[in-house]
């Protein structure tokens, strides 16, 4: 019972601050800003878009983390999810420094008439590699510890 | 070795959040600096100076106050270009400074246009960059300030 109410709770908060804050925040903003103006902040910054794949992307990472917390520690399906939500994680940073386009790698270009703003962060992406790298060995290890100690517990 | 593997597993999870954290500190510190330094400093990239007679030659002075408002040291970068009708570029100067946190400096560039090129004057390009974090991570503005004659005064 508590394992179901622990896999809830953790999906829940997924659901919570990527599909339902998102959504919330965009149409907060579509009424905050003028309508005539939003077609032209739309062409640069794609929000519509955003929200969506932050949502979807808020789905899959609540179905991972559903499933994780459902199995034991020495279950494959606990170190799969582990692994993709990982990956998920990720992919959402890539999306959001891109803007919308995670193919950017960290380097986006916005024009405004005359002006072009470019935001490099491509060191910001090394560093959540580094982090991507550390939940995988992370979630190896102990699955590894928790496969080993229930197969001498048998 | 419960005791060795448990030991093991409370050192990556120790070290997992200490990365994190540690990541995204450097991420919102480096981000913060970047976001307030470049949009304070953008603002004056107008002000240019015209001094000097079309007979003997003009001489476009673009001076700024670059400060920094956030947590770590910047480096700025100014390169101005006069350019022709046909697109050349007729005189160009780059000046760039380092700024520690909290503190300002003047920064200007100036370009002398010959007499002979004045009347092909047609605008001006501006590159402005703002870099943090060992210069690794940074935004940039290219703007290209253009029309009939000289760009605007103050």
């Amino acid at each position: 019972m508590r394992k179901i109410i622990k896999a809830v709770l953790s999906a829940a908060l997924y659901i919570t601050i990527l599909v339902v804050v998102p959504n919330v925040g965009l149409q907060f903003l579509s009424q905050s800003i003028p309508a005539e103006m939003l077609p032209y902040i739309e062409e640069m910054i794609p929000f519509h878009g955003i929200v969506m794949s932050i949502s979807v992307i808020g789905v899959v990472l609540a179905i991972l983390s559903f499933s994780s917390n459902m199995v034991e520690d020495w279950s494959p399906i606990k170190l799969l999810s582990s692994i993709a939500s990982a990956f998920v994680s990720f992919y959402l940073f890539l999306l959001l420094l891109g803007l919308g386009d995670p193919s950017r790698m960290g380097i986006t270009q916005l024009s405004v008439e005359i002006a072009t703003i470019i935001w490099d962060f491509r060191f910001f992406i090394i560093l959540e590699l580094l982090l991507l790298g550390i939940s995988i060995f992370s979630a190896i290890i102990k699955f590894y510890f928790a496969r080993k100690e229930h197969l001498a517990g048998r | 070795m419960a005791g060795k593997s448990k030991g093991i597993l409370r050192l990556l999870t120790v070290v997992s959040i200490v990365a994190t954290l540690g990541v995204y500190a450097v991420i919102v510190a480096s981000s913060y600096t970047m976001a307030t330094s470049f949009a304070q400093n953008a603002m004056g990239l107008t002000a240019f100076q015209v001094s000097g007679d079309p007979s003997t030659g003009i001489t476009l002075t673009l001076p700024i106050t670059v400060r920094n408002p956030g947590l770590l040291e910047i480096s700025i970068t100014l390169d101005v270009k006069v350019l022709s009708v046909g697109g050349e570029v007729i005189a160009e100067d780059i000046n760039s400074k380092r700024i520690p946190p909290g503190s300002s400096h003047a920064l200007s560039v100036s370009l002398f246009v010959p007499p002979d090129k004045v009347e092909d004057l047609a605008g001006v390009r501006i590159f402005f960059e703002c870099r943090t974090l060992f210069d690794l991570v940074g935004i940039s503005l290219s703007a290209e300030v253009g029309g009939e004659g000289p760009p605007p005064g103050p």
